[in-house]
């Protein structure tokens, strides 16, 4: 609407290696949860970018996950980094929720690469009582059947642009555990999306 | 042909001659400088010329051609010399330089420095304890923005030296942002933090949630230096911030806080039409859309469009009020070129800078060093009309033709010794 500030867009980042599509529903179930428990303004399909492009640029959140090896490319690195520099906050989660995995191993050398090595997020930060209140990060339930690794991953990690997180790393598999259509969530006794209203309210407020 | 009774007593003469002017040059280097009568000094020769006009006596008229601004001292001294009854005159051509230090009211650009000198040329500006900038002053003037400032700061330049003594800095308070959870939200507190100031915010995240560390805290000026309000407010929070603002405190309204009606007494100008966003790859603040404004007949226009105004800024009472048409300046940073990152934290803060409450914590301190070629026509009145001749050229010294006649003499001497075949 001209005139008064934009609409929050949801993005996913396209990288040139890997499966950066292989969680299509998270979009559409996370869109329906921040316009279901918030009054902000949310724009109602989400936008796919390509993360060594200046389109990148048009949305400060950026989701990226995958199931294969990561490996950005320079252009792509550069981008990324300018983009967090500039303010803009990139949710990495791994969807193979295994520790050791290919997508883990690749994913946090190429973190280290382009920014710093990756640090453990205190579960009394702000992410996790900025809209709803977590002790921290929610487990899945991937994390505690046969197709995991029935470890439960304490803490999420970050890269810090001064006190403000810049990316947002999980080894949980958030993809897998919100990958349905928003439809099933009458399923739920609790919804499991809630968390991700978290990351988009913090990246919005913060 | 001379008989030799004239040539002895020519020769007599030239030895007499020789003799007086041997006596002459000797008694001008042993006696007190002849300063009585006129005296013609350049800038060189200034220092000499005063310690000789106090130590001895003052010229009853004295020209001087300067190139250069004297030091503070000279002309002090100098002042002194004609306030004792000298007649001085003074000629030269000089550009103008001068400093002014201010505080601002933005907390990492906390002193404003400006300067003038000649068009187009170099000034070096310093504290005491280092160089802070070279400018150049284009047009005549030139500013920098400084953080810390030790001591005085001194501009330097071609014909001379300004000094000023550090202002005290002013007290700037929070600033309060209230918003919708939204990338402008987001980004305006981003920048105003980055670039120093103490941000509390609230930001509207549900039907009655917000998030943010401005919780209930009365606004008034002993706190707050400014609020942004980025969104329309809920009822009885418009008449505590006009309260605010009559009070003397800075209220910046942006987004859809300028269609809110209940703050439309407090804002300088009404929302116009719609201005769409140039979209372009790299985007620029010229580029950016949201609304034009209708200004109110006291407002100021900060920034217009194509004639049209975007940014204007008012008086409410003891406070100010700015209004800012443009929607999403978010885009600006995110997606402008490599400097507008810093633009963008540059403008917020200097668009809240500008209405924030900040009082001077003491007077300003003027002092005439400030401004040096002001305070040597105050102090030696304007330049002469007309430049002594004696000014025009390299002055012929006495000993020098007093060593010329001698030189004369003796030649003349040997000369008419000579033709008589004497050795």
């Amino acid at each position: 609407m001209v005139g008064l500030v934009s609409d929050f867009v949801f993005c996913t980042g396209r990288y040139a290696s890997g499966d950066w599509d292989s969680a299509p529903l998270v979009p559409a179930n996370i869109i329906d949860s921040v316009a279901r428990y918030t009054s902000i303004a949310v724009s109602p399909s989400g936008v796919v970018a390509s993360v060594d492009s200046r389109d990148v640029l048009r949305h400060p959140l950026l989701y990226m996950t995958g199931h294969l090896p990561v490996r950005f490319t320079e252009a792509e690195r550069r981008m990324l980094r300018q983009y967090t520099r500039r303010g803009g906050m990139i949710f990495l989660d791994d969807h193979n929720h295994d520790i050791g995995g290919i997508f883990h191993q690749t994913a946090t050398e190429e973190i280290a690469r382009t920014w710093t090595p990756l640090r453990p997020l205190p579960n009394t930060h702000a992410l996790y009582s900025c809209f709803f209140r977590f002790d921290g990060p929610p487990t899945t339930s991937h994390e505690l059947n046969g197709w995991g690794d029935n470890l439960i991953h304490p803490q999420l990690s970050v890269v810090y642009e001064g006190d403000r997180i810049a990316v947002l790393y999980s080894n949980k598999d958030y993809s897998s555990e919100w990958n349905y259509h928003p439809d099933n969530k009458r399923f739920l006794a609790v919804d499991n999306t809630r968390f991700g209203v978290n990351i988009v309210v913090y990246a919005l407020t913060h | 042909m001379r008989s030799p009774i004239d040539a002895r007593s020519f020769e007599w003469g030239a030895r007499a001659l020789l003799f007086a002017t041997v006596l002459a040059l000797l008694w001008r280097v042993w006696s007190p400088p002849p300063v009585a009568g006129n005296e013609a000094v350049t800038s060189d020769g200034l220092a000499g010329a005063l310690q000789r006009w106090t130590t001895g006596p003052a010229p009853g008229r004295a020209s001087l051609r300067i190139e250069r601004l004297p030091s503070p001292a000279e002309r002090d001294w100098l002042a002194a010399v004609v306030r004792a009854g000298s007649d001085v005159e003074w000629h030269g051509s000089l550009d103008a330089i001068a400093v002014e230090a201010l505080a601002s009211a933005e907390p990492q650009h906390s002193y404003v420095i400006r300067a003038t000198g000649a068009p187009g040329s170099g000034l070096t500006v310093t504290d005491g304890a280092r160089e802070i900038a070279a400018i150049e002053a284009r047009e005549g003037a030139a500013s920098v923005r400084t953080t810390v400032l030790s001591g005085p700061v001194s501009v330097n330049g071609r014909v001379g030296r300004a000094s000023a003594a550090r202002p005290r800095a002013r007290r700037i308070g929070r600033v309060a942002v209230i918003g919708p959870a939204g990338w402008e939200t987001k980004f305006v507190i981003a920048a105003l933090e980055e670039r120093g100031w103490n941000v509390e915010s609230r930001v509207a995240v549900g039907p009655a949630v917000t998030v943010g560390t401005l919780r209930g805290a009365t606004l008034d000026t002993s706190r707050y230096s400014a609020v942004v309000v980025v969104q329309q407010l809920a009822g009885g929070s418009a008449a505590e911030l006009a309260r605010f603002v009559r009070t003397g405190g800075g209220l910046i309204a942006t987004g859809g806080a300028i269609r809110d009606r209940s703050l439309a007494s407090l804002l300088p100008a009404r929302p116009g039409r719609s201005l769409g966003a140039r979209d372009s790859a790299v985007v620029t603040r010229e580029a950016l859309g949201g609304l034009t404004l209708a200004p109110g007949p006291r407002a100021a226009v900060l920034e217009a469009r194509a004639e049209a105004p975007v940014v204007a800024a008012g008086r409410v009472g003891n406070g100010r009020v700015i209004v800012a048409g443009y929607s999403d300046t978010w885009q600006w940073r995110m997606r402008g070129d490599d400097s507008s990152l810093e633009a963008h934290r540059d403008w917020w803060s200097a668009v809240v800078g500008a209405a924030a409450y900040a009082p001077d914590t003491a007077e300003s301190v003027h002092s005439p060093e400030s401004a040096p070629l002001a305070a040597w026509h105050a102090a030696l009145g304007p330049p002469g009309a007309a430049e002594p001749l004696l000014l025009r050229g390299r002055r012929l010294p006495v000993e020098a033709l007093l060593f010329a006649l001698a030189a004369l003499a003796l030649l003349s001497e040997i000369v008419s010794r000579r033709r008589r075949s004497l050795p």
